[in-house]
């Protein structure tokens, strides 16, 4: 169940709006990354403790990536961001998930194409204005746009798919 | 004309599917829709489908000649779309509420003519009538006869106490002479809805095919006594022969809650009109937005999985009217050429504790497709969702977000009126001074000082304004639309 940060009133989980006063009862995306960002939240009508019980709980165990084709999953932990690209030793790029085995050059992935980053709310990809683009689950997210990630969600780098998938922390 | 089912559809696999794998898809579909083990009271309806269904498919001789059938048929003329306002529900003991957001539109690319009209107005000629009221009238009706066309019928029943026949049903060819009898209507007498109903439909009878817009407007400002139950059967009764029945009020007098009942049995349009001046191009536009109509008497059978249970529908589009829930199928009116009709439906669900996704219910869209005179076309769709551990985060697809956000307003007035009734005048008093806030953030200035009128006449004679009320109900309700973004013309 979940209480109205206005009037207190309760309410099923899911429920978008308060049945009582008509408060808002979820978070644009702006106010997510607000919250996690290092600036200051902008005046909001929730308080901060709602909020917390609104939103997902901290992505607090591992991540997994597994390039379409592949066989094995590449797994990830202890960082808080996580570069997508191609290596290039001569421009000292040192992607942290490198796509050049996984035939990135002619799938037109970037030297550094796009960027996840973990927060206490869960995942983002940035693009970073890559020559080919960045999509997430089909749909294009812009040059240097960042996008909410699910889990099992697909992310394509140029031509090269990948599926990222978050690995819940054992209890 | 009976169309050909989709029965693949109905145990969900696809047309290629081995006897084997038709099999296993009905025990599957048996084991959520039988009656036995599915207490929702349309899953007997669609069992029966779905039974059916296995007959024809897993005998190879029948199946064939079915598939035959189903090419030969062509597409489903009516298709409807889904979007959820959540993409994952987490398993949790508690129940967890879920939006969706049914599009029910023509297929792209239909062209299909016309269909003729089969329209009655029923006019209230009762005392208040008097004047400009009437007069509107008399020059929608003139306005209505030149827009007809020689295969539309088109009849006009005038009541008060009794009903009078003004023009029995006809095409327009003499359009002179049934303007002479229009202009000859006065007002004399009070309200008896049903005596007008009642001689609406028999001249609506006369002509009733399902290859027309069979379409019944009902005019009135009073508020009839004693004989609601019967009107309201009288409606259910017409659903049945294919006729819809709008309700359009005028005034403050008449029964708003009645009107919206009496239009909801058969799917029709109930509309608050505030000034007399507006009664000829509502009237006008009523009659002329029937032309594009593609497909009439449309229903949605919401077949609840067990665990699940819809809470509410309200309809947005192309207006914004509640969809009573209690009636099943829910009737949703017409789909025009132009205009998608969407849905917003609210859904309470238990998750099992453990699986990767839930069913929550079929859809089956059922409508007659007026131009080919076809009946109870049905297009069905399951709605899943899948289910996981950690609540994902993720703000609600905008076309859900700002409908419930309206609709939030017009829940807000009902609980204000109904705390009214209670006699609580202080949950009443704040219920409206936080509508009135939040009209004024929507921009809706006039609608949030109607609304603070009310509250300080609530806190000197608790008593609030029927007109008052009606304003409020049909305003905040209108917001709840989205903006037309074409209008048909005939």
């Amino acid at each position: 169940m979940i209480t109205c940060p206005n009037c207190k009133h309760v309410e099923y989980e899911g429920t978008l709006f308060c049945g009582e006063c008509g408060a808002r009862l979820w978070l644009t995306d702006d106010e997510t990354a607000s919250l996690t960002g290092s600036f200051a939240r902008q005046s909001g009508d929730l308080n901060t403790d709602v909020m917390a019980e609104l939103i997902a709980p901290p992505l607090a165990g591992q991540i997994a990536v597994r390039v379409h084709g592949a066989n094995n999953q590449i797994q990830l932990s202890g960082k808080a961001e996580y570069l997508l690209g191609r290596a290039d030793p001569k421009q000292e790029v040192n992607p942290d998930i490198d796509l050049g085995p996984f035939n990135g050059q002619q799938l037109g992935v970037s030297r550094k194409h796009a960027i996840l980053q973990a927060d206490p709310y869960g995942l983002t990809v940035t693009d970073l204005g890559s020559t080919n683009g960045t999509l997430v689950n089909g749909k294009v997210i812009g040059a240097n746009n960042t996008q909410r990630l699910k889990d099992g969600d697909e992310i394509r780098l140029g031509k090269l798919a990948l599926n990222v998938y978050f690995i819940p922390e054992k209890k | 004309m009976s169309p050909v089912p989709d029965l693949y559809a109905c145990l969900g696999v696809s047309p290629s599917a081995t006897v084997e794998e038709i099999r296993q898809a009905f025990r599957h579909m048996a084991r959520r829709f039988h009656p036995d083990a599915n207490p929702d009271p349309s899953a007997a309806d669609e069992f029966k489908l779905i039974a059916y269904a296995h007959d024809i498919l897993s005998d190879m001789g029948r199946s064939k000649d079915y598939q035959a059938q189903f090419n030969a048929n062509g597409m489903p003329i009516i298709v409807s779309q889904l979007v959820g306002s959540r993409n994952q529900l987490t398993r949790s003991s508690e129940p967890q509420v879920i939006y969706y957001l049914v599009d029910i539109r023509p297929m792209t690319a239909m062209n299909l003519p016309d269909p003729p009209l089969n329209v009655c107005l029923v006019i209230d000629r009762s005392n208040s009538m008097q004047g400009a009221r009437l007069d509107q009238v008399k020059s929608a009706v003139s306005q209505i006869v030149e827009s007809l066309n020689e295969r539309d019928i088109f009849s006009v029943v005038a009541f008060s106490d009794r009903a009078e026949v003004v023009l029995p049903a006809q095409n327009c060819a003499n359009k002179p002479a049934i303007l002479s009898k229009v202009s000859g209507i006065n007002a004399n007498g009070g309200t008896e809805i049903l005596q007008g109903l009642l001689a609406g439909l028999l001249e609506m009878q006369r002509n009733l095919t399902p290859s027309a817009v069979n379409h019944l407007v009902l005019f009135t400002d009073g508020r009839t006594y004693g004989d609601e139950d019967n009107c309201l059967l009288l409606a259910t009764l017409a659903e049945g022969d294919g006729i819809t029945v709008s309700g359009l009020g005028i005034g403050d007098e008449w029964n708003d809650s009645f009107l919206d009942q009496l239009a909801a049995a058969t799917g029709g349009e109930s509309h608050y009109i505030s000034s007399p001046a507006i009664v000829t191009r509502l009237l006008t536009q009523q009659v002329r937005g029937m032309g594009g109509t593609i497909a009439q008497r449309l229903r949605l059978q919401v077949t609840c999985d067990p665990g699940v249970k819809l809470r509410s529908a309200f309809k947005v589009q192309p207006e914004a009217q509640p969809v009573p829930t209690d009636l099943q199928p829910l009737r949703i009116g017409s789909v025009r050429r132009d205009q998608p009709v969407s849905l917003l439906l609210e859904f309470l669900v238990q998750t099992p504790a453990s699986s990767e996704t839930q069913n929550l219910a079929r859809l089956s869209v059922i409508s007659d497709i007026v131009s080919l005179g076809r009946i109870d076309e049905r297009f069905i769709s399951d709605v899943v969702i899948r289910l996981g551990d950690i609540p994902e985060v993720m703000a609600p697809p905008l076309a859900i977000a700002s409908a419930l956000d309206k609709l939030t307003l017009y829940r807000l007035q009902e609980r204000a009126w109904a705390a009214v009734e209670d006699g609580d005048v202080k949950a009443a008093t704040s219920r409206l001074q936080t509508l009135a806030s939040r009209l004024l953030t929507e921009g809706q200035e006039e609608l949030a000082n109607v609304a603070l009128a009310e509250v300080s006449r609530l806190n000197q004679t608790r008593q609030v304004s029927a007109e008052a009320r009606k304003k409020i109900k049909y305003g905040t309700r209108a917001l709840i639309a989205a903006p037309k973004t074409a209008t048909t013309k005939k």
